[in-house]
């Protein structure tokens, strides 16, 4: 998924809270749709390639101590009458009632992770090394 | 094929003995090899009472295991040193 572009559309997203558009220069398909649900998170549904992927982004986390230096995509399946979503960063996931409650377990496992790979930085596997070199770019501290 | 969230956690503290974290809302497990080297954390959702593959594909992407392995280890037909084995390549 092209981030830099769905970045840009941030501003112009931003001023539609809770209200839909349709956006015909949308570059995953014609009948895009985007849901700008709160200020910080966006649910993207593309179905101008006849599918539909429901995906919300993150701009910002609601912790006190981090923020994200970039977007984190994240995709949307139901599970059980809940809400699961996922990323493919570092595999982290969320499980809630709600998108939001998802999205809340989403970012505690983030952090949680992020700081359990801080805490034992001098110990860790390859591919660990690797999941904290990347998550470095995606979070920051507040 | 599902399984008892139970049965999920007999599996990641007895069987892999990961390290349980009860402080957050959610439970973490964190696992480390024989070294102490941190190799894999995952968790499980509170409100869950099954999980079925799509959350077990998710737990074992987490754990750097194919999912038919972490189902081995739920069912004991893999253990921890397998696991570490598994988790490192």
């Amino acid at each position: 998924m092209q981030l830099d572009t769905l970045k840009n559309s941030v501003g112009i997203l931003s001023f539609l809270e809770g209200g839909a558009v349709t956006c015909p220069h949308w570059p995953f398909g014609p009948l895009a749709t985007m849901q700008a649900g709160s200020w910080d998170r966006i649910s993207v549904v593309l179905d101008g390639t006849g599918q539909s992927v429901p995906l919300t982004v993150l701009t910002d986390l609601h912790s006190r101590e981090y923020s994200l230096n970039q977007l984190i995509s994240l995709q949307i399946q139901s599970y059980q009458g809940h809400y699961l979503v996922s990323d493919t960063i570092t595999y982290r996931h969320g499980l809630g009632v709600t998108l939001d409650d998802a999205i809340q377990d989403y970012e505690d496992d983030l952090i949680s992770y992020f700081e359990s790979l801080m805490e034992n930085r001098a110990n860790l596997s390859p591919v660990l090394q690797r999941d904290l070199a990347q998550l470095a770019q995606f979070i920051k501290p507040r | 094929m599902g399984y008892n969230a139970r049965e999920v956690r007999k599996a990641l503290v007895l069987k892999l003995e990961a390290e349980e974290d009860r402080s957050r809302k959610h439970p973490r497990y964190k696992l480390f090899d024989n070294t102490g080297v941190f190799v894999a954390a995952t968790h499980i959702s509170h409100g869950v009472s099954d999980i079925n593959d799509d959350l077990l594909t998710l737990m074992a992407r987490q754990l750097r295991i194919r999912t038919s392995e972490f189902r081995a280890i739920i069912i004991c037909e893999l253990g921890r040193q397998d696991y570490l084995r598994l988790a490192s390549i």
